[in-house]
C-alpha cells in the first residue's frame, strides 16, 4: 500500500523531471542561435546584440538545473562504477544495497542543498513584492497589469542597467526546484527497489549504452 | 584534528568514496562540506559555502563551451565525418606495412579537431577500422590498441572536454588551454605514427602475420574533396576563430556546432529526431558535467580553507624537491590514480591541490594544464578502469577479443605516451610556444 503510494509519487516525479529536461534541451538550441545571431551581427552588420552574455549566462544555468534531474532518473551522473560491477559479479543483493545506500546518501546531500537555495529565491522573489504594497516607491495602482510592470522593476536583477537586466528569481526558482526534485528522485530511489538488478546488468552494457549515444 | 589534516584526511575520503561507486560530485561536495563544518566548528559556515558553490558557482559565460562542444562533437559523429577522413588516410597510407594503423591514428587526430571525447573517438573508429584490420589479418591486438591508443587524442587535440575542465579549476583561458593544446596533440600523433613504423621494421609480430595490403578504390579528386574540405571548414572555422581572436571560445562553439549541423543535414545524416536525441545527450552531458564542477569547486575553496596546498607546498620546499623531483612524483601519482579514477576526477581531485606548488616555482599554469591532461589521460589505457578500453570491448561484441587483448594491445601506447609526457615536461615550448 505504502509501497504503491511511493512508486506512483515516484513515477509522477519521474514525469516532471522529463518535462524540465525538455525545456532544458530547448534552451540549448536557443543557446546556438543566439551565439551564431550575435556573431553575425557583430562580424558583418557591426550591431551586438544587447545582453548576450547575460542570456547565455541565464540558459545555462537554467539547462543544467532543468536537465540535472533526468540525469539523476536515467542513471547518468559521473560516477567510476567497476567495483559495483565487481561486487555484482558474485554478490548482487551486496551491490544492490551498496548502490541504494549511495542513493540515499545522494539524496541527503541534495536536500542539504535544497535548504540552502531556497531562502535565495524566497529573498529574490520578494524584492520585487508582487501584489503587495511595495516599501518604496509608488504604491498599488489597482491595474492588474500595471502594477504587475511595476512589480518587474523592483526585482532583484543581473545584467548591466541600461543595456539588459532580467530578474534573478526565475533562475533562482529553476535551480531550488529541480535541486528539490533531484532529492527526492534518490531518495524514492533508495526506498523503492527500482530494478537496481537490471542497471546492473552487466558492465559491457552499460559501456555499450554509452558508446550508443554516439552512434554513427 | 588541526585543518590541514582534516583537509588531508578528506582527498583520502573522497577517493575512497569515489572508488566505492559513490557519484563523483556528490563524494566531492559532501566530504568538502562536512570538512569544512569540522574544521570551522559552525554549521552556518558549511551551509554559506555550499551555497555559493551551487547558486552563484554556475554563473559562467566560459560555461557555454561545455553544450557547445559537445552538442558539435555528437553531430560530427552522426554526419559521418570520421568514416571520411578515415577513407582518405587509409588511400594515402596504403602501401606502407601498418598503413591502416597509421590511416587510423591520422584519421583520429583530425577527428580530435572537431570533437571533444575520446569516447566518441573510441566508438566511431572501433566500428570503422577494426573489422577492416582484422579481414587484413593484422593482429586484433594491435588493431584494438591503436584504436584505442589513438582515442585518447580526441581529449587532448582541442577542442577537448578535459582541457575545458582544467581551465576552469586553475583559473586559466580556454582559449588559451585550447591552442596550447596543438602542439602537444600533434606530437603524440606523430610519436604514434613513429611508433607503428618501427614495429612493422622490428617487431612485425605484433602488427600481424602475412599482412595483406589494403586494396582500397580509387578515389577520384571530387571524392577527396568532397570527404576532406567540411572536416577543414569546421577546424578552420573553430580553431581559427579562437586563434584570431575574431571568436570567443564560447563563440566558436556555437558557430561549429551550426556548421555541423548544416554539414549534418546537406548529407542526410540527421533526422529532426536524431537532432532531438543528440540535444538531450548534450543537456545530460552537459548538467552532469557542470554538477561535477560546481562541486569540484566546493572542494578546491575546502581545500584552501583547510591550508592544504599551501602546506604541501611548504613540505615539498623544505625538503628541497626540485623540479624533476616533484614531476615525478606528480606523474606517478596521477598514473596510479589513473588506475582507479577516471580523467575528470583525477583532474578536479589533484590539480587544487598542486596549483599554488606550481605558481610558486615560476611555472606555467597553461603548460601544467597540458601535462596534467596527457598524465591523467594515460589512465584511460590501462586496467582496471580503462574507459576507452571498455567502450572498445563494449562496441566491438566479439567474444574473440578479450578485454584482455584490448589492454595489452593498447599498452605500447600507454607507453609511447609516457615517453611523450617526458617530452612535453622537459620542453614547455612545445605547448605554450604557440600562445607568444
Amino acid at each position: 500500500m505504502i509501497n504503491a503510494f511511493f512508486r506512483r509519487f515516484f513515477n509522477g516525479s519521474v514525469s516532471v523531471a522529463i518535462v524540465a529536461n525538455t525545456i532544458g534541451t530547448m534552451l540549448i538550441f536557443a543557446l546556438v542561435a543566439i551565439l551564431n545571431a550575435d556573431v553575425v551581427a557583430r562580424g558583418i552588420l557591426h550591431d551586438p546584440i544587447n545582453g548576450v552574455v547575460e542570456l547565455v549566462i541565464f540558459s545555462l544555468a537554467l539547462i543544467v538545473f532543468l536537465q540535472l534531474p533526468d540525469v539523476v532518473r536515467s542513471n547518468r551522473l559521473t560516477r567510476s562504477d567497476g567495483f559495483l560491477h565487481l561486487i555484482h559479479g558474485f554478490k548482487p543483493k551486496v551491490a544492490c544495497n551498496i548502490s541504494r545506500i549511495i542513493d540515499f546518501i545522494a539524496g541527503v546531500f541534495m536536500v542539504l542543498i535544497a535548504w540552502t537555495v531556497w531562502p535565495e529565491f524566497v529573498e529574490s522573489y520578494e524584492t520585487c513584492s508582487f501584489f503587495v504594497a511595495p516599501e518604496f516607491g509608488p504604491p498599488l495602482t489597482g491595474d492588474f497589469f500595471r502594477d504587475l510592470s511595476d512589480a518587474f522593476g523592483r526585482c532583484e536583477y543581473a545584467g548591466t542597467p541600461g543595456i539588459f537586466t532580467a530578474p534573478t528569481w526565475p533562475v533562482k526558482l529553476a535551480i531550488a526546484f529541480n535541486v528539490t526534485l533531484c532529492a527526492i528522485i534518490f531518495l524514492l530511489k533508495a526506498l523503492l527497489d527500482t530494478e537496481q538488478a537490471l542497471l546492473f546488468g552487466n558492465h559491457q552494457k552499460a559501456m555499450a549504452e554509452k558508446a550508443k549515444s554516439v552512434d554513427t | 584534528m588541526t585543518p590541514v589534516e582534516i583537509g588531508a584526511f578528506s582527498v583520502v575520503a573522497i577517493i575512497f568514496l569515489v572508488y566505492i561507486g559513490m557519484y563523483i560530485p556528490i563524494a566531492l561536495g559532501l566530504v568538502s562540506f562536512v570538512s569544512i563544518w569540522l574544521i570551522s566548528g559552525k554549521s552556518i559556515l558549511a551551509f554559506n559555502f555550499l551555497k555559493v558553490a551551487v547558486g552563484d558557482g554556475v554563473e559562467e559565460y566560459a560555461f557555454a563551451t561545455i553544450p557547445l562542444f559537445t552538442v558539435m562533437g555528437l553531430l560530427v559523429s552522426r554526419a559521418g565525418l570520421g568514416t571520411d577522413i578515415y577513407t582518405v588516410m587509409s588511400r594515402g597510407f596504403r602501401k606502407i606495412t601498418g598503413g591502416i594503423g597509421m590511416a587510423t591514428v591520422g584519421a583520429n587526430a583530425v577527428f580530435a579537431a572537431v570533437t571533444g571525447s575520446s569516447i566518441a573517438s573510441a566508438s566511431v573508429f572501433t566500428k570503422i577500422s577494426v573489422p577492416e584490420m582484422k579481414r587484413l589479418n593484422y593482429n586484433p591486438r594491435f588493431a584494438v590498441g591503436v584504436v584505442a591508443g589513438s582515442s585518447v587524442l580526441g581529449m587532448i587535440i582541442p577542442p577537448s572536454a578535459m582541457l575545458i575542465i582544467y581551465s576552469f579549476v586553475a583559473e586559466q583561458s580556454v582559449g588559451e588551454m585550447f591552442l596550447a593544446g596543438i602542439v602537444p596533440g600533434l606530437v603524440l600523433t606523430a610519436a604514434y605514427i613513429i611508433g607503428i613504423l618501427l614495429a612493422g621494421r622490428f617487431w612485425p609480430s605484433f602488427i600481424g602475420q602475412n599482412v595483406k595490403s589494403t586494396e582500397v578504390e580509387e578515389l577520384t579528386w571530387f571524392e577527396v574533396f568532397d570527404k576532406t574540405v567540411p572536416i577543414l571548414f569546421l577546424i578552420t572555422v573553430v580553431l581559427g576563430g579562437i586563434y584570431t581572436g575574431w571568436l570567443t571560445p564560447v563563440e566558436s562553439g556555437a558557430a561549429g556546432a551550426f556548421v555541423a549541423l548544416i554539414i549534418a543535414f546537406m548529407r542526410k545524416k540527421i533526422t529532426w529526431k536524431g537532432l532531438w536525441q543528440t540535444a538531450i545527450e548534450t543537456g545530460h552531458i552537459t548538467a552532469s558535467i557542470l554538477f561535477l564542477i560546481l562541486m569540484a569547486s566546493l572542494y578546491s575553496r575546502m581545500l584552501g580553507y583547510a591550508g592544504l596546498p599551501n602546506e604541501l607546498n611548504a613540505f615539498l620546499q623544505e625538503y628541497n624537491f626540485g623540479f624533476v623531483t616533484v614531476m615525478i612524483i606528480y606523474v606517478l601519482l596521477m598514473l596510479f590514480l589513473g588506475t582507479i579514477l577516471d580523467t575528470a576526477s583525477i583532474i578536479l581531485i589533484v590539480v587544487p591541490l598542486f596549483l599554488t606548488l606550481i605558481e610558486s616555482m615560476g611555472l606555467s599554469l597553461v603548460w601544467f594544464g597540458i601535462v596534467t591532461v596527457i598524465g591523467a589521460e594515460i589512465g584511460l589505457l590501462t586496467p582496471p578502469l580503462g574507459i576507452s578500453c571498455f567502450v572498445i570491448k563494449a562496441t566491438l561484441n566479439d567474444p574473440k577479443i578479450s578485454l584482455k587483448d584490448v589492454f595489452m594491445g593498447a599498452f605500447p601506447f600507454a607507453v609511447i605516451m609516457l615517453l611523450v609526457l617526458v617530452l612535453i615536461i622537459k620542453y614547455p615550448v612545445l605547448s605554450i610556444g604557440i600562445l607568444n
